[in-house]
């Protein structure tokens, strides 16, 4: 009798245990699950530059594609070039946060930056943009428009 | 002798630049601001990225779609947000950058007849609240003026049978062509000029004097090379009147365009 009790209060304990424990796996698995995806690694990620005019002035847009779900985070480094050399702007390189969680396969836009003014020079123009260790470089598909000589061009971040 | 005479040389001439400066001032005070927009608008409309909320300070947003297709932003993304905020009861507008380097004429064409079937049939009530395309042509984007021409004319043909107040605006640059090329590319459109320099100011006014066309919805930046990065001193400069919707539609108030970085 005394054994019976025993051991129905063993089993049930047993099944505090197992419920317990279930418990606490399925909370550490959510807790997981919350933490999303992990950080892009370079290897498995496509950078491309899409680069546009409006109201005179160029954005310039960062496009990344990964082959599986990831997270992106950190900053990028966007510099325009001129035969070579970094051209006279102000805000060149411009440093931009990058963020985003990427969907296997999709592109995304993941950070930009504006170039406004450029009375210089429209020839062998180049944009470079560099995350971790990947790089990216491009011709200008539009250069902005000088409006005014005597204001420096500017590479600024979005608003 | 000669230090007096031109002693009294130079009282004369500072006698006379203070006649000038007192008759200029007076001059400036009696006539006041007579190349300022009147009335002076006060209500505004300012650009957001799709998928953004609607911008702070504006009593109406610009969804700014770039140049799309080939480039940013896709279709779908511009539709939904403009859907999204006119379904929020919010005054919205759709702006296109179109530009050779992200698509044809022929592509621009089906693009803004897509996003109209789908504002169309996805908005409640579009005819209130959409006021349709705002359209940013610039000779640097790299179509001519008659391709421009045949875009604008297109986008006419859509937006005539759209109903209630949905139609469209201009952005262009005003001084990045020969002034009656700027008058035919406008067509029947509203323009709203982008305004940041004293060249496209002249442009703007030129286009009032010579062909009548004086009603602008004023783009504005506050990024534009001094003084037009001042809000009251591009519109004090600016020849005749603020655009305005019909009173039916967005109230009886007088609009200004703020574009923005974003």
């Amino acid at each position: 009798m005394r054994t019976q009790r025993e051991g129905r209060r063993y089993s049930k304990c047993t099944v505090v245990a197992a419920l317990v424990v279930a418990a606490v796996g399925s909370q550490a698995a959510s807790g997981a699950r919350s933490a999303g995806p992990p950080v892009c690694e370079p290897v498995a990620l496509h950078l491309a530059v899409s680069d546009q005019g409006t109201s005179g002035s160029a954005f310039i847009g960062l496009v990344a594609r990964a082959r599986v779900r990831c997270t992106l985070a950190g900053s990028a480094q966007v510099t325009i070039l001129q035969r070579g050399g970094r051209a006279s702007i102000k805000g060149n390189p411009l440093t931009i946060a990058v963020r985003g969680v990427l969907a296997p396969g999709k592109s995304r836009l993941v950070a930009h930056g504006w170039w406004i003014g450029w009375c210089k020079s429209r020839k062998a123009l180049s944009i470079v943009v560099r995350y971790r260790t990947l790089s990216v470089r491009a011709a200008p598909k539009y250069v902005p428009r000088c409006d005014s000589a005597a204001t420096p061009s500017r590479l600024v971040p979005a608003r | 002798m000669s230090k007096s005479a031109s002693g009294t040389g130079r009282l004369r001439s500072s006698a006379r630049l203070v006649t000038v400066a007192i008759a200029a001032i007076a001059v400036a005070c009696l006539a006041g601001p007579a190349g300022a927009q009147s009335p002076t608008p006060t209500l505004q409309m300012k650009d957001v990225a799709p998928g953004h909320s609607f911008p702070s300070g504006a009593n109406a947003v610009v969804v700014e779609g770039l140049g799309s297709l080939n480039c940013l932003y896709s279709q779908s993304s511009i539709q939904t947000s403009t859907v999204s905020f006119i379904n929020n009861v919010r005054k919205t507008v759709t702006e296109i950058s179109p530009q050779s380097g992200c698509g044809s004429i022929g592509s621009y064409e089906s693009l803004l007849n897509g996003i109209k079937n789908y504002v169309e049939a996805n908005a409640n009530n579009p005819g209130t609240y959409w006021a349709g395309f705002m359209l940013d042509e610039e000779p640097g984007f790299g179509f001519s003026a008659s391709q421009l021409e045949t875009l604008n004319n297109y986008t006419e043909n859509i937006m005539v049978n759209t109903p209630g107040l949905s139609w469209y605006f201009q952005e262009d640059q005003p001084n990045g062509w020969v002034l009656s090329t700027y008058n035919t590319i406008l067509g029947f459109s509203w323009p709203a000029p982008q305004v940041y320099t004293g060249s496209m100011n002249s442009a703007v006014n030129s286009e009032c004097s010579t062909y009548g066309n004086c009603t602008n919805l004023v783009t504005f930046w506050a990024g534009a090379p001094a003084p037009y990065n001042s809000l009251s001193y591009t519109l004090s400069h600016v020849n005749g009147a603020p655009w305005s919707a019909a009173s039916s539609y967005w109230g009886s108030g007088y609009w200004y365009n703020v574009f923005v970085a974003a």
